[in-house]
């Protein structure tokens, strides 16, 4: 029972984070069934259909009733209809979820070689210019806004040189040159940022255990500095990435949904942006709520992992 | 030498901070021109030596924009992070010096928050409440409460167990005042290391909330409406969207490095966290 | 023999810790009972784990008691936030190991040294600065040092200042959690007759925890020696160390140098053997087996009981009896 602890505080909160979104909709200032039914209010048969909305979510009775009427919804999976299309919010979710995921995906395979291999070579060369300039570069990368290199990036390779297209999405099976021609330049405006951060925490974690004795008494044992460096430090230095990386996929859902708005491509983003812009709440809530509990998942196999690597460690 | 070197990056970071203070308090001290000035015979002007970034689209000096931007930027950093942490210090110092179950209830709250992407949780608020600067504000500051939260939390409970804190316990001396007077000064050093790096991260969350319609609104002038209003000038006038990225990205960069700098003054074995 | 001022009930502590999601139970302090004197020394021995820090921290009421329970003067050591919580922080005291950490590092000397007299109210606002500096004064330091941060001052420096930070109130008793251990050995002995010098000025009691049994011997009137939060034996200082009953306090005594070359020479050493066990799977019966040279069935089987052997020892072993 006691093993079962950590879990059950990742069921609280994911129980929170659902709460939370039910709130935000009662925050909301006006009537909760005019922002379900959305734009079409106004049509003939309004009267009829915001009674049916009252009756399908118990809106005219007690909020904990409310509250329970959502909570069933959630377990069952039953996240609502759009109200424009008419069309069920998981099955929006569902089509819209493989491009933002392998949006995810190529920027993570792109960055983590690459971060990995810078931030152990710079902590090796510490304080000399390759260091200084690897640091200085990721803490840039870190810090330009996403939108703003995606917007250069489309400008010089598919304006300017007209190498690439400069927004829309195919998929994969029809024609995978045309898909990853499309996906190139969001997948590196998004593996940039991540290249920042990640080669920022590997610098740190390797510097740290470059000062260990044990890498201090091998080095002095005479075995190579590149054999230490990528057998020794790496493995110790690279576990506790994979709870960053499981981190900042919430990180990078959020730069997903700006670099999607920006390049065309039709993932969870889009759908969410034009769900707030069209207020079609249902969309809004049932797109954050997926997310959401998909990241807590991946949090859940980060640490999960984490722990079967390094069997001492105390998260 | 050592020492010299120590300080010079914290002469050129003090005058940059200066410089923002000015910006956002005296902008007119820096610039000639009017943010909202119109001058049609000027329209998206390259730059020059009287239009340093050149002008937008209604001949409005870039510059001028990005300086009179800064107010802004800097109440939205600074309000979200003080904001945040009138709510995340107290409960940190709470939940790291008692423990037990209202730390439990604490800690799972602030995860809680942790596990939304700040930009969905603010697309989620932002559809319910409209966009504004006050929302903005408080979507950050609900964001960056975990954070300071965590921050303090750790280290209260390292600082209760340290033998200034347990002689105060044993000479009677009440909770409130172990809290706020031995705890709270001595957990200054890392929190002076997070408050740029959560700075940065309310600038460039600005940024993208403002570019996808859904933070600051023009006519405001804040730098990531500026990036919005130029993202349509990459071709025609691609100084102007260049001169307010670099502008973002400068200001976020320097907030990171200054987080790093106060973390190796607080812990000189660490150059980098 | 003079008043008892603590009387320790058979007390327990137990701590739960979650680690990996499955709770650890530890019996750091195990069904002890003793008496603190007035104006005695009492001295704590034993290895680390053994509890000693653990009882020194439930003597003064730091320490949440799973069972059992401590009088002063006949009041019971009452939980923080009542009223006799406060009357009994100006009788009892602690000092700590790490003088380092144990100064708020943003506060001055003299700050630190005027919170107790304020928090209790001890004289006059005008008062303070004065009653500071005879504080200082009291404990051999300069008055200019008042002004200062805990950073300019040695270990031997700030652990004199806790010493008179801990006098401030002038306590019944004092609690010395290992308070020489992070010094060097000549700053030790300066320490040590500090205490001394303080002891013959008031009327207070010590207790002194230490892993050195020659300090402890230099210093205390009645020793207890612990072993896995038990008592293995206790009574007076001269006792124990001419005749140690327990083997274990044996194997401690035979262990410590003895300062003085030909005896040194001549000593018998019969050193410890093994490791303090895992103190979450004690070993059965005496805890002390594992490591004992003279163990047979009994101790496996039985947890032997603290008795009487002389009119000042008590010792917890089987083979006591048959002496």
């Amino acid at each position: 029972m006691r093993k079962l602890a950590p879990y059950f505080r990742f069921l609280v909160i994911l129980w929170v984070v659902v709460t939370v979104v039910f709130v935000s909709l009662r925050l909301t200032p006006g009537d909760p069934a005019l922002l379900l039914l959305g734009p079409t209010a106004g049509r003939q048969d309004t009267a009829e259909r915001l009674a049916d909305i009252r009756e399908r979510y118990g809106l005219n009775r007690p909020i904990i009733i409310q509250y329970g009427i959502y909570l069933s919804d959630i377990v069952t999976a039953d996240l609502g209809k759009s109200n424009r299309s008419e069309r069920r919010v998981s099955e929006l979710v569902k089509t819209a979820a493989p491009v933002t995921i392998s949006l995810i995906l190529l920027s993570m395979l792109l960055a983590i070689p690459i971060s990995i291999y810078l931030g152990l070579t710079a902590a090796q060369k510490r304080e000399r210019p390759y260091d200084r300039s690897v640091r200085t570069l990721a803490t840039l990368a870190m810090a330009t806004p996403s939108f703003w290199v995606g917007l250069l990036l489309v400008n010089f390779f598919s304006i300017r040189l007209g190498l690439l297209p400069p927004s829309g999405y195919i998929k994969l099976f029809v024609d995978p040159i045309g898909y990853f021609s499309h996906m190139m330049l969001p997948v590196v405006t998004l593996a940039l940022y991540l290249i920042g951060t990640l080669t920022r925490f590997v610098y740190t974690e390797t510097a740290d255990t470059l000062e260990q004795d044990y890498i201090r008494v091998s080095r002095a044992m005479g075995i190579s500095s590149k054999r230490i460096l990528f057998q020794f430090v790496a493995r110790n230095s690279l576990t506790p990435m994979i709870i960053i990386v499981g981190v900042e996929v919430g990180t990078l859902i959020g730069g997903a949904v700006i670099v999607e708005e920006v390049f065309g491509l039709p993932g969870l983003g889009r759908l969410l942006l034009n769900a707030v812009l069209g207020r079609d709440y249902p969309v809004v809530q049932g797109t954050v709520l997926s997310i959401t509990v998909v990241v807590i998942l991946l949090n859940i196999l980060a640490e999960f992992v984490y722990k079967l690597l390094n069997p001492r460690s105390k998260i | 030498m050592t020492i010299k070197l120590m300080k010079l990056p914290i002469i050129i970071f003090s005058t940059l901070g200066l410089l923002t203070l000015i910006s956002a308090i005296f902008p007119q001290f820096l610039t000639p021109y009017h943010p909202d000035e119109i001058d049609v015979t000027a329209l998206l002007q390259k730059p020059s030596w009287s239009h340093p970034f050149g002008c937008d689209e209604l001949g409005t000096d870039v510059l001028a924009r990005i300086i009179y931007g800064t107010r802004l930027e800097l109440m939205v950093c600074l309000g979200s992070v003080a904001l945040a942490s009138i709510f995340g210090i107290p409960c940190g110092l709470v939940a790291g010096y008692f423990g037990g179950k209202i730390d439990w209830i604490l800690t799972v709250i602030a995860d809680s928050i942790l596990s939304f992407p700040i930009i969905l949780f603010a697309v989620l608020i932002v559809a319910s409440l409209g966009a504004s600067v006050l929302t903005l504000v408080g979507v950050l500051a609900f964001a960056f409460i975990p954070r300071i939260f965590r921050l303090i939390r750790g280290q209260t409970q390292i600082i209760s167990s340290l033998g200034y804190v347990r002689s105060a316990e044993a000479m009677g001396v009440k909770t409130v005042k172990i809290l706020f007077l031995h705890i709270l000064p001595n957990t200054i050093g890392p929190l002076m290391v997070i408050v740029p790096q959560l700075m940065a991260i309310a600038v460039l969350i600005e940024a993208g909330l403002s570019f996808i319609g859904l933070g600051i609104q023009p006519p405001q002038i804040s730098w990531g409406s500026l990036l919005l209003v130029s993202k349509n000038y990459y071709v025609a006038a691609p100084w102007y969207p260049l001169a307010v990225g670099g502008v973002t990205t400068l200001a976020a960069a320097v907030l990171v490095f200054s987080g790093d700098l106060a973390g190796a003054a607080v812990n000189p074995l660490r150059r980098l966290k | 023999m003079s008043e008892i001022i603590l009387d320790i009930k058979k007390i327990s502590v137990i701590f739960n810790k979650m680690f990996f999601g499955r709770s650890q139970t530890i019996k750091a302090i195990d069904n002890v009972s003793l008496q603190i004197f007035n104006s005695e020394t009492f001295g704590i021995v034993g290895e680390s784990g053994s509890g000693k820090s653990t009882l020194g921290n439930a003597m003064i009421g730091l320490q949440t008691l799973s069972s059992g329970e401590i009088f002063y003067k006949e009041i019971a050591l009452p939980l923080s936030g009542t009223k006799d919580w406060m009357r009994l922080r100006r009788q009892l005291q602690i000092i700590f190991q790490d003088p380092f950490t144990s100064l708020n590092p943003r506060r001055t000397i003299g700050q630190s040294l005027a919170e107790p007299i304020i928090t209790h109210n001890l004289c006059s606002k005008n008062d303070v600065t004065s009653k500071v500096l005879s504080l200082l004064d009291q404990v051999g330091l300069n008055s200019n040092m008042a002004e200062r941060y805990p950073n300019a001052f040695s270990g031997g420096q700030l652990q004199r200042i806790c010493i008179a930070r801990a006098l401030a109130v002038q306590p019944q008793l004092i609690i010395c959690d290992e308070i020489t251990s992070a010094l060097d050995v000549s700053t030790q002995a300066q320490i040590i007759s500090l205490l001394k010098d303080l002891k013959l000025n008031q009327d207070l009691s010590l207790v002194f925890i230490s892993h050195d049994l020659g300090l402890v011997r230099n210093i205390a009137d009645r020793i207890l020696v612990m072993y896995l939060g038990r008592i293995v034996e206790i009574g007076s200082s001269d006792i124990i160390f001419s005749d140690p009953k327990h083997p274990y306090t044996q194997a401690l005594i035979n262990a410590a140098p003895i300062p003085e070359p030909s005896r040194e020479a001549a000593r018998i050493k019969t050193p410890l053997f093994g490791e303090i066990p895992d103190p979450q799977n004690p070993p059965s019966g005496c805890f002390f087996r594992t490591r004992c040279n003279q163990v047979h069935d009994r101790c496996l089987i039985e947890t032997p009981a603290l008795k009487q052997v002389k009119k000042n020892q008590f010792v917890s072993c089987h083979h006591t009896e048959v002496h």
